[in-house]
Protein backbone atom coordinates (compact mmCIF):
# COMPACT_ATOMS: atom_id res chain seq x y z
CA UNK A 1 0.00 0.00 0.00
CA UNK A 2 1.07 3.64 -0.42
CA UNK A 3 0.21 6.69 1.14
CA UNK A 4 -1.00 9.98 -0.15
CA UNK A 5 -1.57 13.32 1.65
CA UNK A 6 -4.06 15.74 0.55
CA UNK A 7 -3.46 18.54 -0.39
CA UNK A 8 -4.85 22.54 -1.93
CA UNK A 9 -3.54 23.37 -5.35
CA UNK A 10 -1.80 26.38 -5.13
CA UNK A 11 -0.03 26.13 -1.78
CA UNK A 12 3.19 24.36 -2.10
CA UNK A 13 4.13 24.59 1.39
CA UNK A 14 1.46 21.81 1.63
CA UNK A 15 3.56 19.81 -1.09
CA UNK A 16 7.24 20.50 1.01
CA UNK A 17 4.89 19.35 4.33
CA UNK A 18 3.93 16.14 2.38
CA UNK A 19 7.48 15.39 1.09
CA UNK A 20 9.24 16.12 4.38
CA UNK A 21 6.87 13.94 5.99
CA UNK A 22 7.42 10.79 3.67
CA UNK A 23 4.36 11.00 2.53
CA UNK A 24 4.33 8.47 -0.82
CA UNK A 25 2.27 10.50 -3.16
CA UNK A 26 -0.03 13.67 -2.98
CA UNK A 27 -3.64 13.95 -3.58
CA UNK A 28 -4.58 17.77 -5.05
CA UNK A 29 -7.58 19.13 -4.20
CA UNK A 30 -8.69 21.59 -7.34
CA UNK A 31 -11.82 23.84 -7.43
CA UNK A 32 -13.68 22.77 -9.91
CA UNK A 33 -15.33 25.90 -10.76
CA UNK A 34 -16.06 26.82 -14.77
CA UNK A 35 -15.18 23.35 -15.90
CA UNK A 36 -15.07 24.69 -19.63
CA UNK A 37 -11.47 26.36 -18.51
CA UNK A 38 -10.32 23.30 -16.35
CA UNK A 39 -6.67 23.07 -16.86
CA UNK A 40 -4.89 20.56 -14.41
CA UNK A 41 -1.07 20.73 -16.24
CA UNK A 42 -0.04 23.92 -13.46
CA UNK A 43 -1.17 21.15 -10.86
CA UNK A 44 1.01 18.58 -12.37
CA UNK A 45 3.56 20.68 -12.51
CA UNK A 46 3.83 22.10 -9.52
CA UNK A 47 3.61 18.50 -7.72
CA UNK A 48 6.42 17.57 -10.43
CA UNK A 49 8.83 20.75 -9.06
CA UNK A 50 8.00 19.62 -5.59
CA UNK A 51 9.50 16.10 -6.29
CA UNK A 52 6.23 14.32 -5.23
CA UNK A 53 4.24 11.85 -6.90
CA UNK A 54 0.53 12.71 -8.07
CA UNK A 55 -2.13 10.06 -6.85
CA UNK A 56 -4.55 12.26 -8.29
CA UNK A 57 -6.85 15.29 -8.55
CA UNK A 58 -9.87 15.37 -6.20
CA UNK A 59 -12.82 17.57 -7.92
CA UNK A 60 -14.83 19.84 -5.50
CA UNK A 61 -17.01 22.82 -6.40
CA UNK A 62 -18.74 20.25 -8.62
CA UNK A 63 -22.88 20.60 -9.05
CA UNK A 64 -25.28 18.57 -6.58
CA UNK A 65 -27.80 17.88 -9.76
CA UNK A 66 -26.44 14.66 -12.14
CA UNK A 67 -26.72 16.55 -15.65
CA UNK A 68 -24.12 19.84 -14.77
CA UNK A 69 -21.93 16.85 -12.66
CA UNK A 70 -21.65 14.79 -15.08
CA UNK A 71 -21.04 17.50 -18.23
CA UNK A 72 -18.60 18.48 -15.63
CA UNK A 73 -16.83 15.72 -15.17
CA UNK A 74 -16.48 14.94 -18.69
CA UNK A 75 -14.86 18.55 -19.28
CA UNK A 76 -12.45 17.55 -16.33
CA UNK A 77 -11.56 14.02 -17.63
CA UNK A 78 -10.36 15.58 -21.04
CA UNK A 79 -8.48 17.60 -18.81
CA UNK A 80 -7.04 15.00 -16.97
CA UNK A 81 -5.76 13.24 -20.31
CA UNK A 82 -4.22 16.25 -21.62
CA UNK A 83 -2.13 17.11 -18.55
CA UNK A 84 -1.40 13.39 -17.72
CA UNK A 85 -3.27 12.55 -14.65
CA UNK A 86 -4.21 9.25 -14.44
CA UNK A 87 -7.21 9.54 -11.20
CA UNK A 88 -9.69 12.02 -10.49
CA UNK A 89 -11.40 11.63 -7.06
CA UNK A 90 -15.16 13.11 -6.19
CA UNK A 91 -18.73 12.95 -5.02
CA UNK A 92 -21.18 12.33 -6.51
CA UNK A 93 -24.59 13.71 -6.81
CA UNK A 94 -26.76 12.63 -4.37
CA UNK A 95 -30.17 11.15 -6.08
CA UNK A 96 -32.83 8.68 -6.75
CA UNK A 97 -31.25 5.50 -8.20
CA UNK A 98 -33.42 4.77 -10.65
CA UNK A 99 -31.89 6.13 -13.49
CA UNK A 100 -28.33 4.93 -11.89
CA UNK A 101 -27.30 2.87 -14.46
CA UNK A 102 -27.69 5.07 -17.69
CA UNK A 103 -26.56 7.94 -15.80
CA UNK A 104 -23.26 6.62 -14.79
CA UNK A 105 -22.87 4.89 -17.76
CA UNK A 106 -22.09 7.98 -19.93
CA UNK A 107 -19.54 8.72 -17.44
CA UNK A 108 -17.90 5.42 -17.70
CA UNK A 109 -17.56 5.98 -21.63
CA UNK A 110 -16.60 9.16 -20.91
CA UNK A 111 -13.59 7.66 -18.72
CA UNK A 112 -13.07 5.32 -20.83
CA UNK A 113 -12.35 7.13 -24.16
CA UNK A 114 -9.97 8.97 -21.81
CA UNK A 115 -8.37 6.48 -19.90
CA UNK A 116 -8.31 8.41 -16.94
CA UNK A 117 -9.79 7.06 -14.10
CA UNK A 118 -12.69 7.73 -11.99
CA UNK A 119 -13.13 7.23 -7.99
CA UNK A 120 -16.00 7.95 -6.74
CA UNK A 121 -16.52 8.83 -2.60
CA UNK A 122 -18.24 5.40 -1.50
CA UNK A 123 -19.82 7.70 1.64
CA UNK A 124 -22.07 9.75 -1.31
CA UNK A 125 -22.70 6.29 -3.18
CA UNK A 126 -26.29 4.90 -2.50
CA UNK A 127 -26.15 0.69 -1.65
CA UNK A 128 -27.27 0.39 -5.39
CA UNK A 129 -24.60 2.27 -7.00
CA UNK A 130 -21.77 0.23 -4.68
CA UNK A 131 -23.33 -2.86 -5.77
CA UNK A 132 -23.15 -1.93 -9.62
CA UNK A 133 -19.83 -0.20 -9.51
CA UNK A 134 -16.96 -0.70 -10.57
CA UNK A 135 -18.05 -0.06 -14.00
CA UNK A 136 -14.58 0.31 -16.35
CA UNK A 137 -12.57 2.74 -15.27
CA UNK A 138 -15.66 4.38 -12.92
CA UNK A 139 -13.97 2.90 -9.36
CA UNK A 140 -14.76 3.29 -5.91
CA UNK A 141 -12.54 5.01 -3.21
CA UNK A 142 -13.59 3.21 -0.28
CA UNK A 143 -13.92 6.47 2.70
CA UNK A 144 -13.99 4.23 6.27
CA UNK A 145 -15.55 6.17 9.21
CA UNK A 146 -18.30 8.67 7.51
CA UNK A 147 -21.07 6.48 6.67
CA UNK A 148 -21.03 2.26 7.28
CA UNK A 149 -20.68 1.00 4.00
CA UNK A 150 -23.27 -1.21 5.14
CA UNK A 151 -25.47 -0.91 7.97
CA UNK A 152 -25.03 -2.76 11.17
CA UNK A 153 -22.15 -4.58 9.57
CA UNK A 154 -18.44 -4.95 10.88
CA UNK A 155 -16.58 -2.17 9.01
CA UNK A 156 -13.42 -3.97 8.64
CA UNK A 157 -14.96 -7.01 7.12
CA UNK A 158 -17.51 -4.68 4.55
CA UNK A 159 -14.35 -3.06 3.34
CA UNK A 160 -12.78 -6.53 3.00
CA UNK A 161 -16.02 -7.24 1.00
CA UNK A 162 -15.85 -4.48 -1.51
CA UNK A 163 -11.66 -4.77 -1.72
CA UNK A 164 -12.80 -8.33 -2.99
CA UNK A 165 -15.20 -7.35 -5.36
CA UNK A 166 -12.94 -5.38 -6.78
CA UNK A 167 -12.93 -1.74 -8.29
CA UNK A 168 -11.26 0.09 -4.92
CA UNK A 169 -8.67 2.10 -6.52
CA UNK A 170 -8.16 4.36 -2.83
CA UNK A 171 -8.98 3.94 0.58
CA UNK A 172 -9.90 6.97 2.98
CA UNK A 173 -9.24 7.15 6.67
CA UNK A 174 -11.65 9.73 8.45
CA UNK A 175 -11.64 10.61 11.49
CA UNK A 176 -15.03 12.82 11.67
CA UNK A 177 -13.08 15.72 13.27
CA UNK A 178 -11.17 13.74 15.54
CA UNK A 179 -7.29 12.72 14.81
CA UNK A 180 -7.15 9.20 13.78
CA UNK A 181 -6.22 6.65 16.81
CA UNK A 182 -8.72 9.07 18.82
CA UNK A 183 -12.32 8.26 17.91
CA UNK A 184 -14.08 5.05 17.00
CA UNK A 185 -12.71 4.29 13.68
CA UNK A 186 -10.33 1.14 14.33
CA UNK A 187 -7.64 1.84 11.63
CA UNK A 188 -5.52 -1.68 12.84
CA UNK A 189 -8.31 -3.50 12.16
CA UNK A 190 -9.41 -1.92 8.90
CA UNK A 191 -5.93 -2.28 7.12
CA UNK A 192 -5.40 -5.94 8.74
CA UNK A 193 -8.45 -6.95 6.63
CA UNK A 194 -7.94 -4.97 3.44
CA UNK A 195 -4.01 -6.26 3.53
CA UNK A 196 -5.63 -10.06 4.00
CA UNK A 197 -8.26 -9.45 0.99
CA UNK A 198 -5.06 -8.56 -0.72
CA UNK A 199 -5.87 -5.33 -1.18
CA UNK A 200 -2.02 -3.19 -2.17
CA UNK A 201 -3.48 0.13 -3.52
CA UNK A 202 -3.53 4.26 -2.34
CA UNK A 203 -4.36 5.18 1.33
CA UNK A 204 -4.95 8.36 2.40
CA UNK A 205 -6.41 10.30 5.26
CA UNK A 206 -9.41 12.25 4.92
CA UNK A 207 -10.19 15.65 6.02
CA UNK A 208 -7.73 16.27 9.24
CA UNK A 209 -8.93 17.14 12.88
CA UNK A 210 -8.47 20.76 13.63
CA UNK A 211 -6.18 20.82 16.69
CA UNK A 212 -5.30 23.65 19.11
CA UNK A 213 -3.90 26.88 17.36
CA UNK A 214 -3.53 25.14 13.88
CA UNK A 215 -3.07 26.71 10.48
CA UNK A 216 -6.41 26.93 8.35
CA UNK A 217 -5.36 23.56 6.72
CA UNK A 218 -5.16 21.74 9.85
CA UNK A 219 -1.08 20.72 9.50
CA UNK A 220 -1.37 19.44 12.38
CA UNK A 221 -3.70 16.91 12.58
CA UNK A 222 -2.64 16.22 8.90
CA UNK A 223 0.97 15.28 10.66
CA UNK A 224 -0.99 13.58 12.99
CA UNK A 225 -2.94 11.10 10.92
CA UNK A 226 0.57 10.23 8.33
CA UNK A 227 2.29 9.70 11.13
CA UNK A 228 -0.36 6.75 12.25
CA UNK A 229 -1.29 5.67 8.74
CA UNK A 230 3.10 5.25 8.83
CA UNK A 231 3.02 3.28 11.69
CA UNK A 232 0.02 0.98 11.17
CA UNK A 233 1.64 -0.03 7.41
CA UNK A 234 5.03 -0.50 8.99
CA UNK A 235 3.08 -2.86 11.73
CA UNK A 236 1.40 -4.86 8.62
CA UNK A 237 4.57 -4.80 6.51
CA UNK A 238 6.77 -6.38 9.82
CA UNK A 239 4.45 -9.31 9.71
CA UNK A 240 1.36 -8.03 12.26
CA UNK B 1 34.60 10.75 36.40
CA UNK B 2 33.29 7.38 37.42
CA UNK B 3 34.42 7.73 41.26
CA UNK B 4 32.59 11.15 41.01
CA UNK B 5 29.90 9.41 39.80
CA UNK B 6 29.41 6.84 42.50
CA UNK B 7 30.08 9.27 45.14
CA UNK B 8 27.41 11.34 44.03
CA UNK B 9 24.63 8.97 43.41
CA UNK B 10 25.69 7.81 47.03
CA UNK B 11 24.91 11.06 48.54
CA UNK B 12 21.21 12.05 46.77
CA UNK B 13 20.23 8.10 46.09
CA UNK B 14 18.86 7.91 49.94
CA UNK B 15 17.49 11.34 49.71
CA UNK B 16 15.51 10.72 46.64
CA UNK B 17 14.22 7.48 48.09
CA UNK B 18 13.42 9.81 51.61
CA UNK B 19 11.36 12.08 49.15
CA UNK B 20 9.75 9.34 47.06
CA UNK B 21 11.99 10.75 44.03
CA UNK B 22 12.90 8.65 41.72
CA UNK B 23 16.66 9.43 39.72
CA UNK B 24 16.90 8.94 35.81
CA UNK B 25 20.27 9.10 34.34
CA UNK B 26 19.72 9.88 30.97
CA UNK B 27 23.23 8.53 28.89
CA UNK B 28 25.91 11.11 27.25
CA UNK B 29 24.36 12.79 23.64
CA UNK B 30 26.18 12.06 21.54
CA UNK B 31 27.76 8.96 23.33
CA UNK B 32 31.01 9.77 22.60
CA UNK B 33 34.23 9.33 25.24
CA UNK B 34 34.76 13.25 25.14
CA UNK B 35 33.09 16.65 23.78
CA UNK B 36 35.13 19.48 23.79
CA UNK B 37 37.86 18.24 26.52
CA UNK B 38 35.18 16.72 28.96
CA UNK B 39 34.87 12.84 29.31
CA UNK B 40 32.06 11.07 29.17
CA UNK B 41 31.29 7.97 30.57
CA UNK B 42 27.38 7.16 29.60
CA UNK B 43 28.21 6.13 26.53
CA UNK B 44 27.28 2.14 26.57
CA UNK B 45 24.63 -0.14 27.52
CA UNK B 46 27.27 -1.78 29.85
CA UNK B 47 27.83 1.79 31.46
CA UNK B 48 24.14 2.29 31.86
CA UNK B 49 24.14 -1.22 33.75
CA UNK B 50 27.04 0.23 36.00
CA UNK B 51 25.59 3.58 36.95
CA UNK B 52 22.08 1.32 38.07
CA UNK B 53 24.58 -1.55 40.03
CA UNK B 54 26.14 1.63 41.65
CA UNK B 55 24.23 2.20 44.08
CA UNK B 56 20.87 -0.47 43.85
CA UNK B 57 18.08 1.07 44.67
CA UNK B 58 14.47 1.21 43.19
CA UNK B 59 14.36 5.13 42.89
CA UNK B 60 17.99 4.53 40.74
CA UNK B 61 17.32 3.95 37.11
CA UNK B 62 17.82 4.96 33.56
CA UNK B 63 16.28 7.53 31.34
CA UNK B 64 16.25 5.31 28.22
CA UNK B 65 17.03 7.45 25.67
CA UNK B 66 16.29 5.63 22.27
CA UNK B 67 17.67 7.98 20.32
CA UNK B 68 21.22 8.03 22.22
CA UNK B 69 21.26 4.71 22.74
CA UNK B 70 20.53 4.25 19.29
CA UNK B 71 23.57 5.67 18.62
CA UNK B 72 26.12 4.15 20.72
CA UNK B 73 28.31 2.40 19.01
CA UNK B 74 27.40 -1.64 18.35
CA UNK B 75 24.26 -1.00 19.89
CA UNK B 76 21.25 -2.94 19.86
CA UNK B 77 17.84 -0.91 21.12
CA UNK B 78 15.50 -3.38 21.15
CA UNK B 79 18.04 -5.88 22.92
CA UNK B 80 18.67 -2.79 25.53
CA UNK B 81 15.20 -2.33 26.23
CA UNK B 82 15.56 -6.03 27.14
CA UNK B 83 17.93 -5.63 29.17
CA UNK B 84 17.47 -2.83 31.32
CA UNK B 85 13.70 -2.67 30.54
CA UNK B 86 13.43 -6.48 32.40
CA UNK B 87 15.04 -5.44 35.31
CA UNK B 88 12.39 -2.40 36.34
CA UNK B 89 15.26 0.30 36.10
CA UNK B 90 13.97 2.38 33.48
CA UNK B 91 11.93 5.13 34.46
CA UNK B 92 11.08 6.75 31.51
CA UNK B 93 11.91 6.62 27.63
CA UNK B 94 12.73 9.20 24.72
CA UNK B 95 10.86 7.86 21.83
CA UNK B 96 13.45 8.77 18.93
CA UNK B 97 14.97 6.79 15.75
CA UNK B 98 17.88 8.31 14.42
CA UNK B 99 20.53 6.72 11.59
CA UNK B 100 23.49 5.89 11.90
CA UNK B 101 25.96 5.24 14.87
CA UNK B 102 28.83 7.31 16.31
CA UNK B 103 30.74 9.19 14.68
CA UNK B 104 28.24 9.81 11.75
CA UNK B 105 24.53 9.56 12.71
CA UNK B 106 21.83 12.04 11.79
CA UNK B 107 18.16 13.02 13.18
CA UNK B 108 15.55 11.67 10.94
CA UNK B 109 11.58 11.42 11.91
CA UNK B 110 10.99 8.07 13.80
CA UNK B 111 9.64 6.32 10.53
CA UNK B 112 13.10 6.54 8.79
CA UNK B 113 15.77 5.71 11.40
CA UNK B 114 17.83 2.97 12.39
CA UNK B 115 15.76 1.19 14.93
CA UNK B 116 12.90 -1.52 14.42
CA UNK B 117 10.43 0.81 16.35
CA UNK B 118 7.79 -1.64 15.72
CA UNK B 119 9.84 -4.19 17.96
CA UNK B 120 11.18 -2.00 20.26
CA UNK B 121 7.33 -0.88 21.05
CA UNK B 122 6.67 -4.60 21.68
CA UNK B 123 10.00 -5.09 23.57
CA UNK B 124 8.52 -2.34 25.96
CA UNK B 125 5.72 -3.93 26.44
CA UNK B 126 7.34 -7.87 26.31
CA UNK B 127 9.49 -6.29 29.54
CA UNK B 128 6.92 -4.38 31.33
CA UNK B 129 7.29 -1.49 30.76
CA UNK B 130 4.40 0.67 31.92
CA UNK B 131 5.88 4.29 32.20
CA UNK B 132 6.35 6.79 30.26
CA UNK B 133 7.31 6.96 26.54
CA UNK B 134 7.68 10.98 25.47
CA UNK B 135 8.04 11.96 21.63
CA UNK B 136 11.38 13.44 21.55
CA UNK B 137 12.60 16.03 19.00
CA UNK B 138 13.03 15.41 15.07
CA UNK B 139 13.49 17.31 11.86
CA UNK B 140 11.84 20.53 11.67
CA UNK B 141 8.73 20.71 9.15
CA UNK B 142 8.04 23.51 6.87
CA UNK B 143 5.94 26.17 8.15
CA UNK B 144 6.20 25.19 11.68
CA UNK B 145 6.12 27.06 14.64
CA UNK B 146 8.80 27.26 17.82
CA UNK B 147 7.33 24.53 19.46
CA UNK B 148 7.49 22.21 16.68
CA UNK B 149 3.92 21.40 16.94
CA UNK B 150 3.47 19.58 13.19
CA UNK B 151 6.88 17.54 13.92
CA UNK B 152 5.48 16.92 17.05
CA UNK B 153 1.99 16.04 15.63
CA UNK B 154 3.10 13.71 13.23
CA UNK B 155 5.40 11.78 16.30
CA UNK B 156 2.72 11.71 18.20
CA UNK B 157 0.31 10.02 15.46
CA UNK B 158 3.25 7.44 14.68
CA UNK B 159 3.71 6.58 18.15
CA UNK B 160 0.19 6.07 19.16
CA UNK B 161 -0.16 4.10 15.47
CA UNK B 162 2.18 1.58 16.51
CA UNK B 163 0.80 0.74 20.28
CA UNK B 164 -2.73 0.69 18.56
CA UNK B 165 -1.52 -1.65 15.67
CA UNK B 166 0.77 -3.47 18.30
CA UNK B 167 -2.85 -3.96 20.53
CA UNK B 168 -4.58 -4.73 17.94
CA UNK B 169 -2.88 -8.04 17.04
CA UNK B 170 -2.74 -8.97 20.61
CA UNK B 171 1.38 -7.97 21.14
CA UNK B 172 0.89 -5.23 23.62
CA UNK B 173 -1.81 -5.13 26.32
Amino acid sequence: MKLALTVRYGYDEELIFAQQLGADSVVVRFDLGDPQDTDLSPVVYRVQVAGMQLAGVELFGMSDEFQPWSNGLACALLAAQDAGVETLFCASPIRQSATLTVDLEAVVATASATGVRVCLDSSCLLPEELAWLPAGDVQVELALGLAPLEPGASLAAEAAKRVSAGGVSSVRFDGGGQPLGIGSLNVPACFKALATAGYDGLVRAGSAALLAEDDDWNPKGAANDLGYLRATLQTLQSGG
Amino acid sequence: MWSNLEWFLKAVVPVAESAGVRLAAHPDDAPIAEYLGVARILIDVDSLQRVIDIVPSPNNGIGFCMGTIGTMAGSDVVDAIRRIGSQGKVFFSHFRNPRGKVPAFEEVFPDEGDIDMVAAVAAWNEVGFDGVIRIDHCPGVVGDNLRADRSFAFQVGYLRGLMQNLENMGVVQ
